[in-house]
């Protein structure tokens, strides 16, 4: 039975006024930070969000998520909600173009799995986190 | 638009039957239908319409059970087709009931025929309709106007099966058996509402809809749509992961005499009872209900409906391996990892076979199986992690010794000719199982929404408005 590693893309245009400009750059630095929880759950190989500028300015175009991760992309992000992205979510939702249905647990995943691109950015990894951190040598 | 709201408890007589308890129907029939697309107003109406005089509540019977009735399971299809509730409403419902993922579930995204050939797409499956009857007479009756409604409505009935009439009758084993031969459906969730303000694993708010407290507690799932017109649609309903499941019988028989006879000495016990015992490692629980974890030397009478045990005292899997069945499908007081422990994962199991009983000794060929109805209030949080659990044991650091390499034994895709059962052993060298077979073979599934009652009744309205006091 092979390990299911699940990538999320996730792709977010946002707003241009300046105060939604500002508030993605603060999400997209607390959005690190909630990362770092994240790699607690033993199951994310890597997560990074990034702000994807917009060519034409010097604003940002666009709010991205690229990770991996072992297993059901629920139980991921029932993990992340749980662990503090409960508080951020109302205001990134603010700032978006395409706003959530609500900023309940259920309009953070709705939103996930409709701006989830069916494109995988980078993989490398074919065991689960476990398997990889239980290698010798690997801390 | 705000939503007033509901009670702690939901009114009985506004959910479908099959919610609140299962039925001991000796018959019943679950009939798959494809909606025309769009499905009009009119063959909308008289479909459901035909429907509602045997719709069966949770609302207590009394002394008289009824001669026949019937439930109704939706997909997203069949709301999309319909039109209702409202296209925005729709796109409200969670992502794991609007776009189904079947990708690491074993699931299969087409329903199959028994040799595996792929009948009609899962996403061609709008609507499925379960029919019971006190007798096969009662049943039969009603199936013929459920599908003359739905013939007349232009709806087309999708006939799974290659033998009988095509469709998915029950077979009458003995009450409460599978055809493994196992008592089933022992340990089951109860609705009761937390009397101390916690989330008891198995409560209400984690399978009818409407009931969730909207600060979502970590051990809550997430029960949705909440609010607004989705809401107003969802209330009083459950989400469902129909699913039909090829058993193959022989091979289990075959196996397990195979595997009695090569640890009879080692077990001193005779070949069938060392059978019965590799059954038992296999499942969690002897054929007759008995736990392995209060039976762990044979089947009891006293034991054979019991569900009030854990794993907290065996460890080591002396007495249940970690793989068996119900230890992984329910691990109970399993130390979970982080990821896995919030929310813990139960269903609401109300299946029944389908097929003929196989004869002990006589190979053959028939297709036979559960009809598994897995009510939840949500089908990833729920029954997508259950499965996901059952497909690769990674839930619990008690797995860390095999490497998370195990399946849940009864269940698995075995996509590997070597999934194997650690069996500990209280002395000596632990037995391994080797090469379990892919015993249960998922034929199709259908995710849906029992809507509630009164939702179908507006179903069968000219124009129902969901969203409004008035149309709840």
């Amino acid at each position: 039975m092979a390990n299911q590693i699940l990538p999320l893309t996730l792709y977010a245009p946002v707003k241009q006024d300046a105060d939604s400009q500002a508030a993605a750059l603060h999400i997209a630095t607390g959005f690190e930070g909630a990362f770092t929880g994240l790699m607690a759950s033993g199951i994310v190989h890597f997560a990074r969000v990034a702000l994807i500028p917009d060519p034409t300015s010097k604003g940002i175009l666009a709010f991205m998520v690229i990770t991996e991760f072992d297993g059901d992309m629920n139980t991921y992000l029932r993990f992340f909600w749980n662990n503090g992205l409960d508080a951020t979510f109302p205001t990134l939702a603010t700032i978006l173009v395409t706003p959530p249905q609500s900023t309940d647990f259920a309009g953070f995943s709705n939103w996930v799995n409709d701006g989830n691109l069916p494109v995988q950015l980078f993989g490398a990894y074919t065991a689960s986190v476990e398997q990889i951190l239980a290698c010798p040598g690997i801390q | 638009m705000s939503t007033p709201a509901p009670p702690s408890t939901p009114d009985w007589s506004n959910v479908q039957g099959l919610v609140r308890s299962g039925y001991t129907h000796p018959f019943s029939t679950h009939l798959l239908f494809t909606f025309p697309n769009p499905l009009s107003p009119a063959a909308r109406q008289s479909f459901f319409g035909a429907l509602l005089p045997t719709l069966q509540s949770s609302a207590d019977w009394g002394s008289t059970k009824p001669a026949s009735m019937l439930n109704v399971g939706l997909t997203a299809g069949a709301l999309a087709k319909m039109g209702q509730p409202t296209a925005a409403a729709q796109a409200a419902f969670p992502a794991d009931f609007r776009t189904p993922s079947y990708t690491g579930s074993n699931l299969p995204d087409q329903w199959l025929a028994m040799d595996g050939t792929p009948l009609f797409p899962a996403s061609e499956v709008d609507c499925v309709v379960h029919v019971y009857g006190l007798s096969q007479a009662d049943m039969e009756a009603l199936v013929s106007t459920v599908a003359a409604a739905a013939s007349a409505a232009g709806i087309t009935e999708r006939l799974p099966l290659a033998q009988g009439d095509g469709r998915l009758t029950q077979c009458n084993l003995p009450s409460g058996e599978v055809h493994f031969g196992f008592m089933d459906g022992i340990s089951e969730p109860d609705l009761r509402t937390p009397s101390t303000g916690g989330v008891l694993p198995g409560d209400l708010a984690n399978f009818v809809i409407g009931y969730a407290d909207p600060s979502l507690p970590p051990d809550q799932v997430s029960v949705d749509p909440a609010t607004g017109p989705a809401g107003d649609f969802a209330r009083d309903g459950i989400y469902d992961g129909f699913a039909v499941i090829f058993q193959n019988s022989n091979e289990f028989s075959a196996y397990l005499s195979q595997q009695g006879a090569a640890l009879a000495e080692r077990l001193g016990r005779t070949p069938e009872d060392a059978g019965e015992w590799v059954a038992a490692k296999i499942m969690g629980r002897w054929r007759n209900g008995s736990p392995l974890e209060l039976s762990p030397n044979g089947p009891e009478r006293s034991t054979s409906r019991s569900s009030d045990f854990g794993y907290a005292s065996d460890p080591t899997g002396v007495r249940c391996p970690f793989s068996a069945h119900v230890r992984v499908s329910n691990p109970r007081d399993e130390p979970l990892k982080p990821v896995a422990q919030h929310p813990f994962p139960r269903l609401l199991r109300r299946g029944v076979p389908y097929g003929p009983p196989p004869v002990p000794g006589v190979p053959d060929n028939e297709d036979r199986g559960l009809v598994g109805l897995f009510l939840c209030g949500s089908l990833s949080q729920q029954f997508g992690k259950v499965l996901a659990w059952q497909q690769v044991n990674n839930f619990s650091s008690v797995y860390q010794s095999t490497g998370y390499t195990t399946q849940d034994a009864l269940i698995g895709n075995r996509d590997t000719s070597n999934v194997t059962l650690p069996v500990p052993m209280a002395q000596g060298d632990p037995v391994t199982l080797p090469a379990l077979p892919e015993w249960l073979i998922y034929r199709g599934v259908a995710f849906c929404l029992l809507p509630s009652i009164s939702t179908l009744t507006a179903l069968a309205q000219a124009d129902p408005v969901f969203g409004t006091a008035a149309a709840t």
